[in-house]
Order: structure tokens, then sequence, then C-alpha cells
């Protein structure tokens, strides 16, 4: 059964620590998307929102100062509400194996950066439509 | 030792000139001078050396002082050299090769290779010593472990000796220090990768905001502000573009991208450019065809790299070509070789741009400046790449006007023959 058809992705838990790049794809996911967006300067930040967020998915950059997204993401896993939530990670690294690794730590999928501002909410919800139920 | 020790350091110093003449990159101005100055003294000392010594006795005093300032010669000279036999015995060496081996003069002639580097360093340099004792002249580079634990880049040359009558006598080695230089080279290449991030991470976000502005996220846009906003972005695309192509390139010659080969079909990997390039075709007014049916042509290559060439063929093409002109691109067998090409019916390549095409940031001086003008890093890229596959990559006019740019790739081993 195609979960996608019973569930619809509405709320996104959004990662990026550069600035400029964070509004942009804000402006993309509420905008042009219509999702209801959180959005987190840093991994920090987003484990203190993490319980109230409510995100259907979590959009989460990669190489940050500080925490980093892998090890944010399994803090995230280690909080009640964000467990089993998908992650989606985002990053400028290419490399076959770099991305092999990140589907490797539990990322139903990578996104390299730049993004498409336009076409990102589509891939997410391509994406979306993948992940079981 | 005398006889075939000055033999060899005439040969030495010899060496040493041939190899500065052909300018040998590695060698600093100071070693170079003194080289010169060594090689030109010896010969001169060697000959005079010769002449005395019909008139032994005396000649014996003579020949003896001969070889001490052959020593202080050699010694003199900063590079590292070392004569060494069939046996690999060390027979002859300067100064500085044994204070960059960090071992004793006195422990060094005499000892073979292996003794002198070890077991580990020695299985790495015996092919090169096999084949310069085949005959072969050797040059190649590599890290040597020295006796202090450091680690050091020397680039070396082996250079075959052999009798008159034919007979191999052994070899001389002349090894360059180029740790410093190895340092400074991975210092540039940091360097222009922390900048390219640096410089990318914005651009990003410009061209991700004027996207946005373009594709209408925020509403409609007044025309005048709309053709702005175009310009914005479209060189924005180009900046990115320009700083993903300077990563690229330091990748490629830093020998940082993995080439993975395997067997492949070029008529495949045509279509899926040509759908990656379609985007920019409409963009340009410019329409992309296939010329004849291709055939099947089975490589052994990298895919990704293969199409990595190929879109920026047909990038150039599409940025050079008229509005409403057509691209058209190829694949056929050549003599053991798979030919993909790109044709366009722009300008063309004028005669003094061709030996530069594939050169960075070549300019055309025959074409007004401008984003048209400018072949920037593709070229040098995919020139890069192709020889990276083993292939090679070319120009040529078009009949009837316009460029033609090709690559060819080694045809793939007949059925049976090749591996999947």
């Amino acid at each position: 059964m195609d979960p996608a058809a019973t569930r619809e992705l509405r709320r996104i838990l959004y990662v990026e620590d550069d600035a400029p790049i964070r509004t942009v794809g804000l402006v993309a996911l509420r905008t042009v998307g219509r999702f209801e967006v959180v959005a987190c300067a840093s991994g920090a930040e987003a484990l203190a929102q993490a319980p109230t967020a409510g995100a259907d998915l979590i959009l989460l950059d990669v190489m940050m100062p500080g925490m980093d997204g892998p090890e944010t993401l399994a803090r995230l896993r280690k909080i009640p509400e964000t467990a089993t939530t998908p992650v989606v990670f985002l990053t400028a690294l290419v490399q076959p194996q770099v991305i092999a690794g990140l589907r490797a730590l539990g990322a139903v999928d990578v996104l390299t950066k730049p993004f498409e501002p336009m076409s990102l909410p589509d891939k997410l919800r391509r994406i979306w439509a993948q992940v079981p139920g | 030792m005398s006889a075939l020790t000055e033999e060899a350091a005439n040969d030495a110093a010899s060496l040493a000139v041939t190899r500065a003449h052909a300018g040998f990159v590695f060698l600093e101005r100071g070693m170079l001078v003194g080289i010169l100055l060594a090689g030109v003294l010896l010969g001169w000392s060697m000959r005079a050396g010769f002449r005395q010594e019909a008139a032994r006795g005396a000649a014996e005093v003579a020949l003896q002082a001969r070889s001490r300032e052959l020593r202080l010669l050699i010694d003199a000279v900063p590079a590292k050299i070392a004569y060494v036999d069939p046996a690999e015995r060390v027979l002859l060496h300067n100064r500085a090769y044994a204070e960059w081996l960090g071992i004793p003069s006195a422990r060094i002639e005499g000892r073979t290779v292996r003794e002198l580097v070890g077991e580990a360093d020695y299985a790495e340099i015996a092919p090169y010593i096999r084949r310069v004792l085949a005959g072969e002249t050797v040059g190649y580079e590599r890290q040597q472990h020295l006796e202090n634990g450091a680690l050091s880049d020397v680039a070396v040359a082996y250079v075959p000796h052999r009798s008159p009558a034919g007979q191999m006598l052994g070899y001389y080695a002349l090894v360059t220090d180029i740790t410093e230089l190895k340092n400074l080279s991975r210092m540039k290449s940091e360097f222009v990768s922390m900048v390219s991030h640096e410089v990318r991470t914005p651009a990003t976000a410009i061209r991700g905001a004027l996207g946005m502005l373009v594709g209408g996220a925020v509403g409609t846009l007044p025309p005048e502000a709309g053709r702005l906003v175009g310009v914005a972005h479209a060189s924005c695309e180009r900046l990115v573009r320009l700083v993903d192509d300077i990563v690229d390139i330091e990748k490629i010659e830093a020998g940082e991208i993995a080439i993975a080969l395997h067997d492949e079909d070029l008529a495949r990997l045509v279509p899926l450019a040509l759908v990656a390039a379609g985007p920019l075709a409409a963009q340009r007014g410019v329409r992309l065809q296939t010329r004849g049916d291709a055939p099947p042509a089975r490589v052994r290559t990298d895919s990704d790299r293969a199409i990595q060439v190929l879109n920026n063929l047909l990038t150039n093409a599409i940025q050079f070509s008229p509005a409403g002109a057509i691209v058209q691109a190829a694949v056929e067998a050549r003599d053991g070789w798979m030919r993909v090409s790109v044709r366009d019916h722009g300008p063309g390549v004028s005669d003094d741009m061709r030996p530069r095409l594939f050169e960075k940031f070549s300019q055309d001086p025959a074409v007004a400046r401008g984003s048209t003008g400018r072949f920037g890093l593709g070229l040098a890229i995919s020139k890069l790449l192709v020889d990276r596959l083993g292939g090679r990559i070319g120009y040529e006019p078009a009949a009837g006007g316009g460029a033609l740019f090709w690559f060819e790739l080694p045809a793939a081993p007949a059925d049976g023959a090749s591996s999947g």
C-alpha cells in the first residue's frame, strides 16, 4: 500500500547553519512547497525543538560547526518524538562513498547541495512517497 | 676504483648536464649552475687526466690528484648522485647522497641499494632498477623513508651505463629532493579548495534566491525587474559553474578523482548527455540532434567521466551557437577507437586559438569579449579527463562552417575478452 496516499508530508524540521541558505531553503519549503517549517540554525537547536516540532520529516545539513549532521541524527534518535522520523541529509559532498556512508547512518535519502529551490519540495514529496508508513 | 669511478663520474656529470639541458623541472637554479660547472670541469679534468695517462710515474700522482678534484666536484653538486653496478652495489656517490640518506659515506660504498634503503623501500624501487639494468632510462617520483625517520619526496632519474661493446656496466641515479615543492603544491591545492568552498557557499545562496524570483515563487516581477534578475541569475549560474570547474580541475590535477573503468556503450551515453544539456539548449534556442543512427560503440571507460566530457563539449557548442541553430552529436568507430563528436554552427575556432584550445582559460582573441568568447575550464577539464581515460580529444573545423570537437576512447576488447 502506498503510504503517501494515506499520509501527506506537511511539517518539516529544517536544520541548516548558513543563514542565507537557510532563508532560501525556508522560502522554497514554505512558499513553493506549502509546507509548515521549523527552521533551526544548529544541531543543538534542532535537539531542543525536536520534542515539540511535530515534524513528519527532518531535513538535515551534514557539515555544521560543532555538532554536525550525523551526530545530530544520532542524538535525534534518542529523543522519543524523533526516534523514527525520516531524515534526509543535505550535503555538498558528492562522492558516492560519502553518500553511501550517510545512508548507512539511517537517512532515507541524501540530497546534494546546491539544491534547486524550485524543485526541492517535489523531491521531498517523492522521497516521502517511498518512506514505509 | 679509479678507472671505472672516473668514467662513471664523467658520465654522471654529462648525465647531469643532459638532464639540466632537457629542463629537468625540479632542479633549482643554484643546483643547475653547480651541475653545469661540475660537468664542464669534470669533462676537462678527465680529458686532461687521460692525456697524461701515457706518462706513468708522475702521471700516477697527477691521477690521484684528479681523483681528489673529482670527489670535491661531485661533492659540490647539490643533486644526489650515485653510480650502481649490475649487482646493485653503490660504487660511487656524492656527499649530497650520503647526507640525504643520513648514512655515513664509509658505510655506503660497496653496499647494495637493498641494504641501504631497507626492504620496504627496495620493494618499491626494484622494478625501476630492473628496467634501467635492462637498458631503459627511467624517471619516477616517490616518497623515501630516511634514516632519521622522516619522509622525503624525491624525483629520481636512472640512466643506464653500457660499455662501448654494449655490455651493461651499471646505472647512474640522480635524485632530487622535491619535498618542498610537493608541500607548496599541497598548500596551493588546499588554498584553492578553501577559497572555492568559501565562494561557493554564498554564490549558492544568491543563485537559489534569484532562481526563486525568476521562477515566480513569490509572484510575477515587472518586466524590467524580471530582466535584471534574469541577468543576475544567469551570471550567478556561471560563477557557480566556474567555481565547480576550479574545484574539479584541482582534484583531477592532484589525482584525487577516482576513475572506475567498465564496459560501456558510448551510443547509450550520448542521449543521456543530450537530455542533460536540454535545458541550456532550450534557453538558448538551440536544437540538439544525434547525427545518423548510432551503432553500439563498446568502450572500456568511466561512464560518469565520459558524460562529463560530452557535457562540456555540448555546453560549449550550445554557447557558441546562434539562436535557432542545430548542434549535432555523433558516434562512430575508427580503427580501434570509438569517437564521439559534437558539431555546432557557431563561429568556429580561429587558427591563432587552436594550439591553446585545451589550456585553462584560453580565450579566442578573434572573438569579442563576453561569455561566448571564453572557453573557461571546460575544455581543459575535458582534456585532463580524456587523458586519464586513455583517450584523445581534438578539434577540427566543420565542413560548411562551425566547430567540430571530438574525443575518442579505446574500443573495448571483442566479446569474450571483455569483463563486465
